[in-house]
């Protein structure tokens, strides 16, 4: 698909800027996220990571078909890592508004400007906070696994 | 714009810094992020960027829980409160005796984690007890 289309917009065009041609390049690799590209006076630089060389040729081959003749050389830096589990295991959230009631009410004690309140799992909470103490209250909320944590009642004093 | 697009700089500094086990994924519309990270300086970057990125954290569209590798039972932990002494008590949770307290900026150390929030140390005077995880970063 990206193949194609890319074939197509480049057949008749040339000279294109190091931004355009990046640009280019970059639309038709959309999805790979842990790969980066980069243009120097015509010159391609593909890095990251991916998980085969297979995918790295691939990647290379798009890049060229997708540059056409703007593409003066490719050197491709990506580096090909085996993925060390083959799946992740699933986040897991809180599911227990009670526990993490409970959690949620010792962690507040210290913040007594602010009050919160759990719901499905989400924590909301509002009330007045010295910015510099929101860091704090964000990295505690968070570190108990909320489905979300929603600070936008909260006036933020400077 | 995705979350991860919108998230795309601290993502990939967590994966360019080395942040271990680094799970992500989009779940009723907020960005669950989970990983362990190499040091206290790594993931108070992380945090860095994501207040960049989300001023005060206002969106809530992420849930940022990074650990950090070398707070492991035995190693040495910095008190990181903000001007008070910290707390030590007898079991873990606020409604437990104080035992004992350890000043701002004192190293001790970390003998195990009762869980994510509550820690058991010990202090240079030999007081042993629980506190809390929030103020104590590796050294």
């Amino acid at each position: 698909m990206a193949t194609s289309a890319a074939l197509s917009f480049s057949a008749c065009k040339s000279g294109l800027s190091d931004d355009k041609l990046e640009e280019k390049i970059e639309n038709a690799l959309t999805g790979r996220k842990t790969v980066d590209v980069e243009v120097e006076k015509g010159k391609v630089i593909l890095s990251g990571t991916v998980a085969s060389e297979e995918e790295k040729q691939q990647i290379e081959s798009i890049a060229k078909t997708a540059g056409d003749k703007d593409v003066k050389s490719i050197q491709n830096n990506i580096i090909v890592s085996a993925p060390v589990a083959t799946t992740p295991a699933p986040i897991e959230t809180s599911n227990n508004d009670a526990v993490l009631g409970a959690a949620v009410n010792t962690f507040m004690k210290d913040f007594p400007s602010v009050q919160a309140s759990v719901k499905d799992g989400i924590i909301s909470v509002t009330g007045t906070l010295e910015q510099a103490k929101i860091v704090t209250l964000k990295q505690g909320l968070d570190n108990l696994n909320p489905k979300k944590v929603d600070l936008s009642g909260i006036v933020v004093k400077k | 714009m995705s979350l991860q697009e919108k998230y795309k700089v601290l993502l990939d500094t967590a994966q360019s810094s080395g942040v271990n086990d680094l799970n992500y994924a989009e779940m009723d519309g907020v960005l669950q992020i989970r990983g362990t990270a190499p040091t206290a300086d790594v993931k108070n970057k992380l945090w860095e960027i994501y207040g960049n990125i989300d001023p005060n954290f206002q969106t809530g569209d992420v849930v940022l829980n990074v650990d950090v590798a070398t707070e492991v039972p035995g190693s040495q932990v910095k008190v990181i409160t903000e001007n008070s002494n910290l707390n030590i008590r007898k079991g873990p949770g606020t409604d437990q005796p104080i035992v004992g307290k350890a000043a701002k900026g004192e190293i001790i150390t970390l003998i195990s984690k009762a869980n994510d929030q509550w820690w058991l140390v010990r202090t240079n005077d030999n007081e042993e007890g629980y506190c809390y995880a929030q103020y104590l970063e590796s050294v």
